[in-house]
């Protein structure tokens, strides 16, 4: 009944999207944020390695479907536009920090305290915590670590639960390649994580050959 | 890759599953039957169980990179919010015949008696259940019933002002009818002044123009 109701009184991403586009409606905007924004960040969180960026990214990603709202047609889904408008700039953020030669692991922690602050502070005991951020940082080392049009796959499916034939509308590729680089991410994954051990470099010249030229 | 499939108890060679396969029934994408399908090879086939399995340790070790988890406010307004849902239902329902079956004073009497219906249904729920939870839903209760008598006051106010506003509207165009019928029969009565004294001119014209 709660969900019948919510269905009933919930305007589709759709419906609010049609009424940004033909009356400028802030408020209709605002929802679409309130919606989307966590999954969005999230989005530039895994495909940058660095939440202080992804939170700008997010933001920049709302501004330009806002700016983009008169080019915006109701033929696919209002969600499928914005995944694909955060991919963009999470490729050209990648592009740019390449150009400058950062590392985008490097770029973790820049709290001073020398703990990633994705890890909740509540739980576990404090040698589990250190394990924990340490496998954390070796997972994210190596997803970093994958050729983009993999990690972006892996992020869409694993993290943000999108269905294959999803992602390939978001990337405009046919579902049967999104599923074959999952399997390729998946493999070069385990291959990762078995040398990864102990080697949290991020220098580029450093990375395993073959990756790097994928 | 062909092996022999030792699950089909035949000699004949199987096609394994391709890695597209394997990614639908690893995500949970796959019809039932073809799941089952591909349970029963897994079962017979130690090359395909081993790459599997590889897949499946990569997809447990992506879980260790966990984000802030997101934060729930909703569950202290839920009470409150589910009967301010129900109130709505009930007032669009009542709106919705009062709207089918009569003018502007039935539509609010509609109103009314739904505001009365959820009075009553609050009283009984609050003699029932003396809990706090329950005594904030009913206290959220009270306050969507004084909203709605307000709208529905409101309602009926808006509606004579509209009233007024069209009595109005119709008693100008009423004299500007008026007005426009009055110049009509001004042009008319000119017109026809014009008319004549053209004939009159015409003729004059006439009768001094022909050669005596």
């Amino acid at each position: 009944m709660p969900n019948l109701i919510t269905a009933l009184f919930t305007a589709s991403d759709e419906q609010l999207m049609w009424r940004v586009k033909l009356q400028d409606d802030a408020e209709a905007f605002a929802s679409l944020m309130r919606r989307w924004q966590k999954p969005i960040e999230n989005l530039c969180i895994r495909m940058t390695g660095d939440m202080h960026r992804a939170e700008d990214l997010a933001q920049t990603a709302f501004a330009r479907i806002f700016a983009k709202r008169a080019d915006w047609q109701p033929t696919g889904k209002f969600s499928t536009f914005l995944w694909r408008v955060a991919l963009n700039l999470c490729h050209d953020e990648l592009r740019r920090a390449k150009r400058r030669g950062e590392c985008s692991l490097d770029a973790l922690d820049e709290e001073g305290d020398g703990q990633p602050d994705f890890i909740a502070s509540e739980g576990p005991a404090p040698d589990e915590q250190a394990d924990n951020r340490e496998r954390a940082e070796l997972v994210r080392n190596a997803l970093l670590k994958l050729a983009t049009h993999y990690r972006e796959v892996v992020v869409l499916r694993h993290y943000e639960g999108l269905k294959f034939h999803e992602i390939g509308e978001v990337l405009a590729i046919p579902e049967g390649t999104v599923k074959s680089r999952m399997a390729e991410a998946l493999t070069q994954l385990n291959r990762l994580l078995k040398h990864l051990n102990g080697d949290t470099s991020c220098n580029p010249k450093t990375q395993t050959p073959e990756l790097l030229a994928l | 890759m062909q092996s022999q499939d030792s699950n089909t108890g035949t000699a004949g060679t199987v096609k394994h599953p391709n890695s597209t396969e394997w990614m639908s029934f690893l995500y949970g994408e796959c019809a039932p039957e073809r799941r089952r399908e591909l349970d029963a090879h897994l079962a017979a086939c130690p090359a395909c169980a081993g790459q599997v399995q590889t897949w499946r340790s990569s997809m447990n070790t992506l879980e260790e990179w966990p984000l802030p988890a997101r934060r729930h406010a909703r569950s202290q307004w839920a009470p409150a919010l589910k009967w301010a849902a129900a109130a709505a239902i009930v007032l669009a329902i009542g709106f919705g015949i009062g709207r089918q079956s009569s003018n502007a004073r039935g539509e609010v009497d509609a109103l009314k008696s739904s505001v009365t219906e959820l009075t009553a249904i609050v009283e009984r729920e609050h003699n029932l259940n003396l809990s706090n939870g329950v005594a904030m839903a009913a206290s959220a209760n009270i306050q969507t019933l004084r909203v709605l008598g307000e709208y529905a006051r409101l309602q009926q106010e808006q509606r004579a002002t509209d009233q007024e506003v069209i009595k109005t509207a119709l008693r100008s165009f009423d004299l500007r009818l008026g007005r426009v019928r009055s110049d009509l029969q001004t042009v008319a009565v000119n017109t026809e002044a014009g008319f004549e004294q053209t004939h009159e001119n015409l003729a004059q014209l006439v009768s001094t123009s022909i050669p005596e």
